[in-house]
């Protein structure tokens, strides 16, 4: 090294850098390898796999769901229903499963707009006829603005409307006698 | 054709070569734009009611559904126009371009001029645009059924109106300029086209009021149960009726507006439910509710509520001139007027709701409650003066505005 200094203070600095990003890399990319909650239903003949690749889902994002069929010989269709539970206002949403990758596991992303409590219906179609199970999650939504400030935030336009109206009425009075000025 | 010249008597004459008016592009970038706003606005306007219904029959499963679509492309495309327009006209004013001046724009934040109307309109879809998400974050929190008394839709609302309020100001602007210029302009009963989009945007303000019957918050005295709706009905039918007899100085106009009114609500009654039927098949969705949507002759009959209102303001403005009385000018009485209009639509518009001109079966009570009279007088005296107070405030406003739209040029 032209100074002799091979671990000085910057080089040390750069290097552990480095070195946490690539371990915050890895674990990113470990964690998001594998599903985050599964379950394991038997839906009519079939038991299947039921795989959620975010737990808690998060309101109005799309989650992905494989479902798994223990027997990798049967060919599956179906669909998925989330339906609200008690005290969610919403209206159920269906959602198409396909096959995935020409595999035997199906795929599809589902998708809450409210948070809350949701039943996750499977609806399964194959050889041995139909089947469905369900299973409920709860859905987390975004952090609850005071209901005071969404309506401050909704009010402030309207002293802007307030001056608006009271400067047409100044302006109205010179229009006025300008009009009267200039037949 | 020829242009203006001075007759012997010193008196001009009418000019009619409109074609080498000096500042015809100013006059044409201002049309256009104003025309296409006019367009996103119907459009914008036939979304909102769409949306109303398709939360009713299908629900919001997210937030670009077939009717948020159409709004929020209104929103963005009125905006943006707005945007261009002062955007150009500032550019046009330190040029010195000819009709870009002080009198004929409005300075705002020290740098930009433009018209009045573009500037309340584009503050106005700016408002609409910004509430879009916040709006979305709600319904994410508190579920589909949020009503029209949540903030953000509160606020969505004010920036439609707002936006709506501005494009009477540029059409108004523009019919003032026509008007005055001197050249020669068609009409039809009276009334030149800017005119007549005058008073079609003004029944497009009333008709989205009609958005927020039944969901407006209900308030109670005992079992007396009165809508809050009755509020924004009497001051947008003050505030319409009045302003399009003002702004126009002609009676009949205030009846001209309900049929047009009439008109437009009855469209959106025809196409609104043909696109939900043919939304929920195309993207196989489901109704939440047994009923499928189809042609609703309450609905359409709505402005029916405002007809006996205009005869009367038509009457008090031809009753004016007949004596020789100006229409424009003094606001002293106008609220005595804005009272008077607002009886019927107490009236009408419940008999209307509940389809049945039993009288005493709309306004008293239903078989098997026995209000106390105590009750009664307390409702009544609540809630009569404050409707009567909200027509008469929204008369005010209505004559405060036609006559600034009859006059105002920027």
């Amino acid at each position: 090294m032209p100074n002799g200094k091979f671990l000085s203070f910057g080089n040390l600095f750069f290097a552990v850098f480095i070195a946490c990003f690539i371990i915050i890399i890895l674990g990113a990319a470990s964690a998001n390898s594998g599903p985050a909650l599964t379950e394991t239903l038997t839906a009519g003949p079939y038991t299947v796999d039921v795989n959620l690749y975010q737990n808690p889902p998060e309101s109005d994002q799309l989650v992905e769901v494989t479902v798994v069929p223990h027997d990798t010989s049967v060919s599956l269709t179906g669909n998925i229903v989330v339906k609200p539970g008690l005290g969610t206002d919403a209206v159920p949403l269906h959602f198409t499963l396909a096959p995935l990758n020409q595999t035997s596991t199906l795929v599809t992303n589902i998708r809450m707009p409210v948070r809350g409590s949701w039943q996750v219906v499977v609806q399964l179609n194959g050889a041995k006829g139909s089947g469905s199970a369900s299973f409920l999650i709860t859905v987390a939504g975004p952090g609850a603005m005071p209901v005071w400030m969404a309506w401050l935030i909704a009010l402030v336009p309207t002293p802007a409307i307030a001056w608006l109206v009271w400067h047409q009425y100044r302006y109205r009075r010179r229009l006025l006698v300008k009009a009267k000025s200039n037949p | 054709m020829a242009r203006s010249e001075t007759s012997s008597a010193g008196l001009t004459t009418m000019r009619t070569d409109a074609s080498a008016r000096p500042d015809r592009g100013e006059r044409r970038l201002r049309r256009i734009s104003a025309w296409l706003m006019f367009i996103f606005l119907l459009q914008g306007q036939l979304g909102a009611i769409w949306d109303r219904e398709w939360h009713y029959y299908v629900g919001r499963d997210q937030f670009w559904t077939p009717p948020h679509t159409l709004i929020y492309s209104c929103v963005t495309g009125a905006g943006l126009i707005a945007l261009t327009v002062i955007l150009t006209d500032t550019i046009r004013y330190y040029r010195h371009a000819p009709g870009v001046d002080d009198t004929s724009t409005v300075r705002i934040f020290y740098i930009f001029h433009a018209p009045l109307g573009f500037i309340i309109a584009g503050f106005g879809a700016l408002q609409a645009l910004v509430a879009a998400p916040l709006d979305n974050y709600w319904h994410t929190l508190y579920g589909i059924d949020i009503a029209l008394w949540a903030p953000f839709h509160m606020m969505g609302v004010t920036g439609a109106m707002i936006g709506a309020l501005g494009m009477v100001y540029i059409f108004a602007s523009e019919a003032t300029i026509e008007r005055v210029s001197g050249y020669l302009y068609r009409r039809f009963l009276g009334l030149g086209v800017l005119e007549w989009g005058v008073l079609f945007l003004i029944a497009g303000i009333i008709n989205f009021t009609f958005i927020g019957f039944l969901q407006f918050p209900v308030a109670t005295f005992g079992p007396f149960h009165i809508p809050t709706y009755t509020i924004p009905m009497a001051l947008a039918g003050g505030l319409g009726l009045v302003s399009v007899v003002r702004f126009t100085q002609r009676p009949g106009t205030a009846l001209l507006m309900v049929c047009l009114l009439a008109f437009h609500t009855f469209l959106e009654g025809i196409f609104v439910p043909w696109a939900i039927r043919t939304a929920v098949v195309q993207q196989g969705l489901f109704y939440r509710v047994p009923e499928v949507p189809y042609f609703n002759v309450v609905d359409a009959l709505l402005p029916v509520i405002f007809i006996i209102p205009a005869l009367i303001v038509d009457s008090v403005a031809l009753w004016r001139l007949r004596r020789g009385l100006d229409l424009a000018g003094s606001l002293r009485h106008s609220w005595i007027i804005g009272i008077i209009i607002t009886i019927p639509e107490l009236i009408v518009a419940p008999c209307l709701l509940l389809t049945t001109f039993n009288l005493p079966q709309v306004l008293l009570e239903q078989p098997g409650i026995d209000i106390p009279p105590d009750i009664k007088v307390q409702a009544a005296l609540i809630a009569i003066p404050v409707f009567l107070i909200a027509g008469g405030i929204g008369t005010l406003l209505g004559a405060n505005f036609g006559d600034v739209w009859r006059w105002n040029k920027s």
